[in-house]
């Protein structure tokens, strides 16, 4: 069977979503055709206390079979929170219900069960991993899983594209009226980047925390004007578990290799000058290029004026030694980043629609110079996959690849050229994440491609002594070495997830893999 | 020259990312006993795939010493695999290079080898050190000789010195046998990967001594070593001027003109012409 043509008529059908679905188009950005006023405007009355038990907040909060809420993944791998609503959910036996976290990490796996007992029957996220990737990619989910960059999200949930009736927020500090933090306590995540769309514009906003503190809280990333009630429990997550998964160190010798590379193309452009400024994702290769960039930065006198995006030590290194002015984070990466955006007064927090949303009057990652970003495969057009891996599986995460990609100036993708006994330059990448159009340059460890449509690129780094290559060269040179991998062997019938542009149109359509 | 052990085929894949000169095919320290035969046949058929002289890169085996029962066989897996050289370990003397002779004789014939086998030779003992010179002048084969610094050190009885002092001589002594028969010398590994000032400290040492080459354990130590051996922009620009004025002395005839202040000869020109041969290796400026 073929792969299915993805016409407006067929995304409606695989669906079953409450808008419609429209096929992608690089030459046509879609508008969201929803004002976000909301319709309904609560009279709560006079509240002077909103701390409840967890079974009263969702009681009150009127959850019935059907409904759709969500979660932030900002404890990564360390959340304990959807855990505990999910438990106190099927005590309550409400079924039926969407799950709209803006990611899902190993600690969420759990949900398969759930989904199994027919709890939780759809899921919406930007990213999927390990067995609950394994069980979406099975087609074990009565609805397709529905992925969004985080611009994505944010434009979805002011949108109404994502209606959200009851949000539940983990918070490290959080007051009685529900003005709430990342950054206190003994559960801190830093950032609550995504919580801040969730929180304003669910119906019902509960927050739960482990660090009930005086009225009014220090710091309010969420403030009470977006809370229903709060929630006091154990413990909402371990901050140990934040750095995990993609986040990692290296001295991998192919890593350093495609890190010199990246400092290479960004050190010769002409945008490599004061107040420029700079994404970096968290793969090893991308993190080592810092190391090589700062010390450029150093010898010709250059600072950067923002870090932007999910925010490591690595970025907080930098301004500590006063190479860059201010960081702007979405969400921490690691302890040092959670440590420092408590501490340091330019270190600030921006909510996912500050950050990405395509859709408001002008997200940051529009001002990006340039963006590092990691990829499982590219294909000769450019297109990027971050989702599936070489043998169909979800197990990866959409994040902010494509709103940064899109956004900044320069786009730079990293990765290995041969990964295991496969090519990672492929003719066509098995889901699109990134369209190609928006790439503007990939580096392996065997060389460096410009998109063709970046002509200006190609001109300042051939003039720089930059040697390039094409992908296709790429492809060709890892076929002498592993060969050509036997074709993914999908089935067509049963779609599994729908992969949405930042816009909300659709870029592509992940199906179940057969056997 | 960078180390690979010969029984992990990931690291096969690799190597070439890394760019070396040449890829050295352990057969010897790096293989456990047990896994000897499996290492060759992995060789022998990885070989068939990869081309590694179509990404400039030579190759070779270090084979297991004449003293073992794997000499031999991992002399015929090399000729089969059409490997570029052998590294011999542990020569002595020049019977032992005269065997390794015989035997890939033998087996460049059964293979129908188009061209010989070249050979590198490691020294790891006294005797093979004061032996040196006759050994490596004994067949036009060979094309380098190399330190191995553990076992030296042990037959010496010595022990390990600051700054490898333990060493100074067989370097010293390896650096003139190389520069008196025209072929390269292979200063011995650097264990510690991570100790990249360390790792600069020395090669720059062993540069000075003569070495045009180091054994590399890791990949990240050729770029080290690039590094140290990659003209800067001002030494190129330094040559280039002087070879526009050496060619436009030659149209007048000259032998000897002056250069920025400076009488120059043919001498101090073949220098910075080796330095312009070295930039082009490193894409600095284009072949001509």
């Amino acid at each position: 069977m073929k792969k299915p043509e993805l016409t407006k008529e067929y995304l409606q059908k695989i669906g079953q979503l409450n808008y419609e679905l429209e096929p992608f188009n690089k030459n046509q950005a879609k508008t969201s055709n929803f004002s976000s006023i909301l319709t309904q405007l609560p009279n709560k009355g006079i509240v002077r206390d909103k701390v409840v038990d967890l079974k009263t907040a969702i009681k009150n909060s009127g959850l019935k079979n059907g409904m759709t809420i969500s979660f932030h993944h900002h404890f990564r791998n360390g959340d304990k929170t959807v855990k505990l609503v999910m438990e106190a959910i099927k005590e309550l036996k409400i079924k039926d219900l969407t799950v709209a976290s803006s990611s899902f990490t190993d600690a969420h796996n759990f949900l398969t069960s759930y989904i199994e007992s027919g709890i939780v029957t759809s899921l919406q996220a930007s990213g999927c991993r390990d067995t609950l990737g394994q069980f979406v990619s099975a087609g074990k989910c009565k609805k397709p899983l529905i992925i969004r960059s985080h611009g994505g999200r944010a434009r979805a949930i002011e949108s109404g594209d994502l209606k959200i009736d009851v949000a539940f927020m983990a918070a490290s500090a959080s007051d009685c009226m529900g003005n709430a933090n990342g950054m206190m306590g003994k559960s801190r995540c830093g950032s609550l980047g995504y919580a801040m769309v969730d929180a304003q514009y669910a119906k019902y906003t509960v927050i739960l925390t482990d660090n009930l503190v005086e009225f009014p809280n220090k710091v309010i990333s969420i403030p009470q004007t977006h809370v229903d009630a709060v929630v006091c429990v154990e413990e909402i997550g371990d901050p140990k578990g934040i750095m995990s998964g993609a986040i990692r160190l290296t001295t991998n010798p192919k890593e350093e290799i495609i890190a010199e590379s990246i400092a290479k193309i960004i050190t010769s452009t002409d945008l490599f000058k004061n107040g420029f400024s700079i994404q970096m994702g968290t793969g090893g290769a991308s993190l080592s290029a810092v190391k090589h960039l700062k010390k450029h930065m150093i010898e010709k006198q250059i600072k950067a004026s923002f870090c932007l995006g999910g925010i490591t030590s690595h970025q907080v290194e930098l301004y500590q030694q006063g190479l860059v002015t201010s960081i702007l984070d979405t969400q921490c990466f690691d302890l040092t980043a959670v440590e420092s955006i408590y501490e340091n007064d330019d270190h600030h927090e921006i909510s996912a629609s500050m950050y990405a949303n395509p859709h408001n009057k002008s997200p940051f990652v529009n001002k990006l110079d340039f963006v590092i970003l990691s990829a499982l495969e590219v294909d000769v057009d450019f297109n990027v996959n971050v989702m599936t891996g070489s043998d169909g599986v979800i197990r990866g995460a959409s994040g902010g690849h494509s709103d940064t990609a899109e956004g900044a100036k320069v786009s730079i993708i990293c990765l290995p050229l041969i990964r295991g006994r496969l090519s990672c330059v492929v003719d066509k990448v098995n889901s699109i994440i990134t369209p190609g159009n928006t790439v503007d340059i990939v580096v392996t460890d065997f060389g460096i491609a410009v998109n063709p449509l970046r002509k200006d690129l190609i001109e300042q780094l051939t003039t720089a002594g930059v040697k390039l290559k094409s992908l296709q060269e790429m492809k060709e040179f890892a076929k002498t070495i592993v060969g050509e991998p036997k074709p993914i062997d999908w089935d067509y019938s049963t779609p599994v997830a729908i992969v949405e542009a930042r816009d909300g149109s659709v870029l592509d359509v992940i199906y179940k893999v057969k056997g | 020259m960078l180390f690979l052990p010969a029984d992990k085929p990931a690291l096969y894949r690799d190597a070439v990312f890394y760019k070396p000169d040449t890829i050295m095919f352990d057969l010897e320290d790096a293989v456990a006993f047990s896994e000897k035969d499996a290492a060759r046949m992995l060789l022998v058929e990885i070989l068939k795939d990869i081309d590694y002289n179509a990404s400039q890169i030579e190759t070779c085996v270090r084979i297991n010493g004449i003293d073992t029962p794997f000499f031999e066989k991992d002399i015929e897996a090399s000729v089969s695999a059409r490997v570029n050289m052998i590294r011999m370990p542990k020569v002595e003397t020049v019977a032992d290079v005269e065997a390794l002779i015989e035997l890939l004789k033998k087996y460049e014939t059964k293979y129908h080898s188009t061209c010989e086998t070249k050979i590198f030779l490691a020294f790891e003992s006294a005797l093979g050190i004061l032996n040196a010179y006759e050994i490596a002048k004994s067949s036009p084969r060979i094309v380098g000789v190399a330190l191995g610094g553990m076992d030296y050190l042990l037959d010496l009885k010595g022990s390990r010195l600051p700054n490898r002092q333990e060493l100074l001589y067989a370097r010293q002594h390896l650096v003139h046998v190389a520069r008196a028969l025209k072929i390269d010398a292979f200063d011995v590994i650097y264990a510690n990967t991570n100790d990249v000032e360390g790792f600069n400290e020395e090669f720059k040492f062993i540069k000075g001594l003569g070495f045009n080459g180091k054994s590399v354990i890791h990949p990240n130590q050729i770029n080290l070593i690039n590094k140290i051996y990659q003209p800067t922009p001002a030494e190129l620009d330094y040559a280039l001027e002087m070879k526009a004025a050496f060619e436009e002395s030659l149209k007048n005839n000259k032998g000897v003109f002056l250069f920025k202040g400076a009488m120059v000869d043919k001498p101090v020109v073949e220098k910075q012409l080796e330095i312009i041969e070295l930039a082009k290796e490193f894409g600095m400026v284009g072949a001509e």
